[in-house]
């Protein structure tokens, strides 16, 4: 999509920022490559919708490039802030939907699925998944979309959540409690089940 | 997989989550064409900003303050006055204005030549 020479890929993020706000635009073309696939995988995973999820990405960049010539002044890493901004769209557009919209019930599995492939297997689980996400309140699904999808560590979700790390280990285990809860009843539909009948 | 129910429900949830993380969403290239198109727009309109604000700033310059007084005809006027303030001051200006208050007829005779000169000058000059 967008090369970077290795050079560019030597740069931290703050050090291309500042030669995009001194007008270097190869500068935003790798900050780009870097930064959006993240940002557009939280948004999609958050907000389950790609025009959506397109909206606070582009949204979230363009705040980027506004801050650029001021971000000497900001003391914070470029990728946790900018996960900060996208994270607080999302928020606000779920908050918009209303908690309705997001409490989509599993639809019924037949019993005793026969055999299936492995991708439709993977499949199920990913979507099972996605469904028992939209139904946690904003932070866990939050916390969880950036612990066990972005890598990100507790210490950084802390900071994108404006939250303790103890808060956020908080809701990351009040997070798998429900996600396993949710879940359970699919396993034996999700090809997870050793030993069946 | 292990048989502690806690462990065995961690590695459940991981196979769902090593599941829906193979589920990338596609990144379309519009959307890479927007964000850059967005940083070269932003790049452009901060340059005109520079501009302006210098424009601004000079509007309140000292030149700009200046001219707004009368420029340098006006400075050259009050220079005059004080100058002749100064030398009535030197030369006895106290009698000038008691024998004015008087009613006595006041002379500026003791002013020297070389002033008027100067008067007239500053005066031809603008």
């Amino acid at each position: 999509m967008i090369e970077a020479d290795a050079h560019t890929r030597s740069r931290s993020d703050t050090d291309l920022l500042e030669s995009y706000a001194a007008g270097d635009q190869s500068a935003a073309r790798a900050l780009t490559a870097r930064l959006v696939p993240g940002i557009h995988a939280l948004a999609w995973r958050m907000l389950n919708d790609h025009a959506e999820a397109e909206d606070v990405t582009q949204e979230a960049m363009l705040r980027l490039w506004r801050i650029a010539p001021n971000w000497s002044d900001r003391g914070a890493q470029v990728s946790t802030w900018l996960y900060r901004v996208a994270t607080n769209l999302c928020i606000d557009r779920l908050r918009k939907r209303g908690r309705n919209v997001a409490t989509e019930e599993v639809p019924e599995l037949p019993d005793g699925v026969p055999e299936v492939v492995a991708k439709m297997e993977a499949d199920e689980r990913a979507r099972a998944l996605k469904d028992a996400l939209t139904d946690l309140p904003e932070r866990q699904r939050t916390a969880i979309i950036l612990r066990h999808f972005e890598d990100r560590t507790n210490p950084e979700i802390a900071e994108i959540l404006d939250a303790s790390v103890e808060a956020v280990e908080s809701l990351l285990s009040r997070a798998r409690r429900t996600l396993a809860s949710r879940l359970a009843p699919l396993r034996p539909v999700s090809g997870l089940v050793e030993g069946a009948d | 997989m292990t048989d502690d129910p806690k462990n065995r429900e961690d590695d459940d949830l991981e196979a769902f989550f090593a599941a829906a993380r193979a589920d990338t969403p596609p990144l379309d290239i519009r959307l890479v064409n927007a964000v850059l198109a967005d940083a070269a727009e932003q790049t452009a309109l901060r340059i005109p900003r520079t501009d302006t604000s210098r424009t601004r700033e000079s509007r309140f310059s000292v030149r700009t303050v200046f001219a707004a007084f009368g420029g340098w005809p006006t400075a050259a006027a009050l220079t005059l006055c004080g100058m002749i303030g100064f030398i009535a001051g030197i030369s006895g200006g106290g009698d000038i204005a008691q024998s004015y208050y008087w009613g006595e007829t006041a002379s500026v005779d003791s002013a020297p030549d070389a002033l008027l000169d100067f008067i007239d000058t500053s005066l031809a000059e603008g």
